[in-house]
């Protein structure tokens, strides 16, 4: 029923998508006059002179392009109480993004792009699955890894991840749409939610689903399955949780009421469990198991491909290109990793990455195939012509909106003598180089090492078995000509002797998985860790080359 | 890696010798699980014999560090030769952990 609900108004999200993108110039064009019509008397408002502004040409001349900083003030006095400031809208949330440890930025969300998210990563979602899959998809309970962690701050307001977000506004209806009970997705002490989440999901033989803000979460559940399926079996069999999972003792306590032992069950996942995970077990324990849901393209695709592993056939669902600022695109396929935009979630600006001074902006409609631009945004919380840093690529079209895929963030390339390498380059790179030696990736990351001259690409990388140290020498040499194709700057440069050859460090097992687990310690959201696919910080820089396998 | 627990009064101290690594911590975690799961438990570990310290170690010491917050419990580190204490420097343990 349920699902029902959701998917009926999905379709009509579909049709209505549709309509919206065969006008996709107009009406996002439409949605940015409107937008500054509404917030013509706020504080930002009137210091740009929305009023007067009749065209795109205007707003381009008269709005000039934004960062964060330019509104954090503004966010201060709103958190405080104060409104009218930067949109009329009454924000509803601020989403605390995982960009900095020590202090997140705290970007205001309106009812209107709650809605959004709602109405495109759920209701449109779940339509476009339900309409690939057919009766494939079962409509039983799915495991949903989003936890809800949120602050509460002086105005009254909720603080976290906008997934965690899209959670809360569905927290009547958990129960009938995830197998984690409320005291797991609603954590309120550190526990060993890990266990939970899989303790609750293994007991549904019918489980539909698995759904998770990024494919990190699942990968890493999968590893923690091999790990301890034989803890969790026993306690299916038992009605029990293993005295040695942190769970404080009143959610224990909870939690048992909801669990009766299952020898039936355990058993049928013992003898498959037994079996080994050569094959892929998802379908062996979830026979009913129809698609996976979450964010798994680009940077997180070493994660995706490792899935598969666990999947087989079962299709993934690629979801949304999102960020806290608003949710961006989407997918209107299975499988697909590419992503319309939304028409009427933002207006988007986009910046050619190969123009000079970077100023000038195009329009939806003058975008080209195949070339990469820098997005600009103005969403519906009261951002103007934000550059959100995000660097995307035109590669089709659905009517007449583009269809994009993520190719980097600007911040996140690296460029020692001008080479401008990009997060896409080192991903491709690295895959090739894990396909010529048979090296098993479990992650990667590269660094500017400029500490030695001249410069040089230091390539990290965990492997899931050590690869034979005696061939180090030929192993640089192909991510060598790996990135010298990947980028073929990088090369020329090397040859020429402007940047010194590139360097692997391969780190110990399980490097990357205690980097992930000490950004949990220090508060970020497991919903908000991101691949460390750069090393650009000091605190990144000395805990990767501290942690090298030197043996 | 080998582990040799003894009780002091309240506390469970722990001497290590040899290499805590992907290889060993498994077994060092389900040794130590009886002790860092009781309420309020102390603990010392003592690096003294301890060469190494890996990725796959450094995740229980973190482990036990948190059941340690979550228990009102306490873990103390000692004698930690420097090449160990150099890897806490650098990856931020040193201020996560109580080394003495």
């Amino acid at each position: 029923m349920i699902y029902s609900l959701n998917i009926k108004k999905g379709y009509k999200k579909i049709e209505n998508f549709d309509r919206l993108t065969e006008n996709a110039p107009a009406i996002n064009k439409q949605l940015m006059l409107d937008m500054l019509a509404k917030n013509a008397n706020t504080e930002y408002g009137k210091r740009y002179h929305f009023d007067q502004i009749k065209t795109i040409e205007d707003y381009q001349k008269m709005v000039p392009f934004s960062i964060y900083d330019d509104y954090a003030p503004y966010i201060e006095r709103m958190v405080a109480g104060e409104t009218d400031l930067i949109t009329k809208d009454p924000i509803v949330h601020y989403a605390l993004t995982s960009g900095s440890v020590d202090n997140p930025k705290k970007i205001p969300v309106s009812e209107q792009t709650v809605d959004l998210y709602r109405e495109y990563a759920t209701q449109f979602s779940f339509a476009i699955i339900a309409r690939a899959l057919g009766k494939k998809w079962k409509r039983g309970r799915g495991l949903n890894l989003m936890e809800v962690k949120f602050e509460t701050l002086p105005n009254g307001l909720f603080a976290g991840s906008i997934s965690g977000r899209g959670v809360y506004s569905i927290k009547n209806l958990l129960f009938l749409m995830f197998t984690s009970p409320k005291e797991i997705v609603f954590p309120t002490e550190i526990m060993d939610t890990k266990y939970a989440h899989l303790r609750f999901g293994l007991m549904e033989r019918n489980l539909s689903y698995i759904v998770s803000a990024f494919m990190t979460g699942i990968s890493d559940l999968m590893k923690y399955m091999e790990t301890n399926w034989e803890m969790i079996v026993d306690d299916i069999e038992k009605g029990t949780i293993d005295p040695d999972i942190k769970i404080p003792d009143d959610i224990k306590a909870q939690l048992l009421t909801q669990i009766k032992p299952n020898p039936k069950r355990a058993a049928e996942l013992r003898k498959e469990f037994e079996k080994g995970f050569d094959s892929p077990i998802i379908p062996r324990i979830w026979p009913e198991l129809a698609f996976v849901h979450a964010i798994g393209s680009g940077s997180f695709s070493v994660y995706t491909d490792k899935m598969r592993q666990y999947l087989g056939d079962i299709p993934i669902y690629f979801s949304v290109y999102a960020a806290s600022e608003s949710i961006m695109a989407i997918c209107n396929e299975m499988e697909s990793q590419e992503f319309v935009l939304i028409p009427d979630s933002a207006f988007y600006e986009f910046i050619p990455i190969d123009q000079d001074d970077r100023e000038q902006t195009l329009t939806i409609e003058q975008l080209e195939l195949g070339k990469d631009y820098e997005i600009v945004l103005t969403n519906t919380s009261g951002f103007y012509r934000y550059r959100i840093k995000d660097v995307v690529r035109v590669v089709g079209w659905y009517k007449n909106c583009p269809k994009i895929k993520f190719v980097y963030r600007l911040n996140q390339m690296v460029s020692i003598a001008g080479e401008k390498t990009t997060e896409e380059c080192v991903s491709w790179a690295v895959k090739e180089f894990a396909k010529d030696t048979g090296c098993e990736l479990v992650d990667y990351s590269v660094y500017a090492d400029v500490a030695v001259s001249p410069g040089r690409y230091v390539i990290f990388i965990e492997a899931e078995k050590r690869l034979a140290r005696e061939r180090y020498h030929e192993y640089r040499q192909i991510m060598e000509d790996k990135l010298g194709t990947a980028n073929p700057s990088i090369g020329a440069k090397v040859k020429s002797g402007v940047l010194s050859p590139s360097e692997i460090s391969f780190v110990q097992e399980e490097t990357y998985a205690l980097y992930r687990d000490l950004m949990i310690m220090r508060g970020i959201s497991g919903n908000q860790i991101k691949p460390v696919r750069v090393i650009d910080t000091l605190v990144k820089e000395n805990f990767f080359f501290a942690l090298v396998d030197k043996e | 890696m080998k582990i040799e627990v003894k009780q002091e009064g309240d506390i469970f101290m722990v001497e290590l010798e040899g290499r805590m690594d992907t290889n060993t911590s498994p077994d060092f975690q389900k040794e130590m699980e009886v002790y860092y799961t009781k309420q309020g438990f102390n603990m010392i570990l003592d690096f003294d014999k301890l060469d190494f310290v890996s990725s796959a170690g450094l995740r229980v010491l973190l482990l036990i560090q948190k059941k340690s917050k979550a228990l009102s419990g306490s873990l103390v580190i000692k004698n930690v030769k420097p090449e160990i204490q150099e890897v806490f420097d650098m990856t931020g343990f040193s201020d996560i952990l109580t080394i003495e």
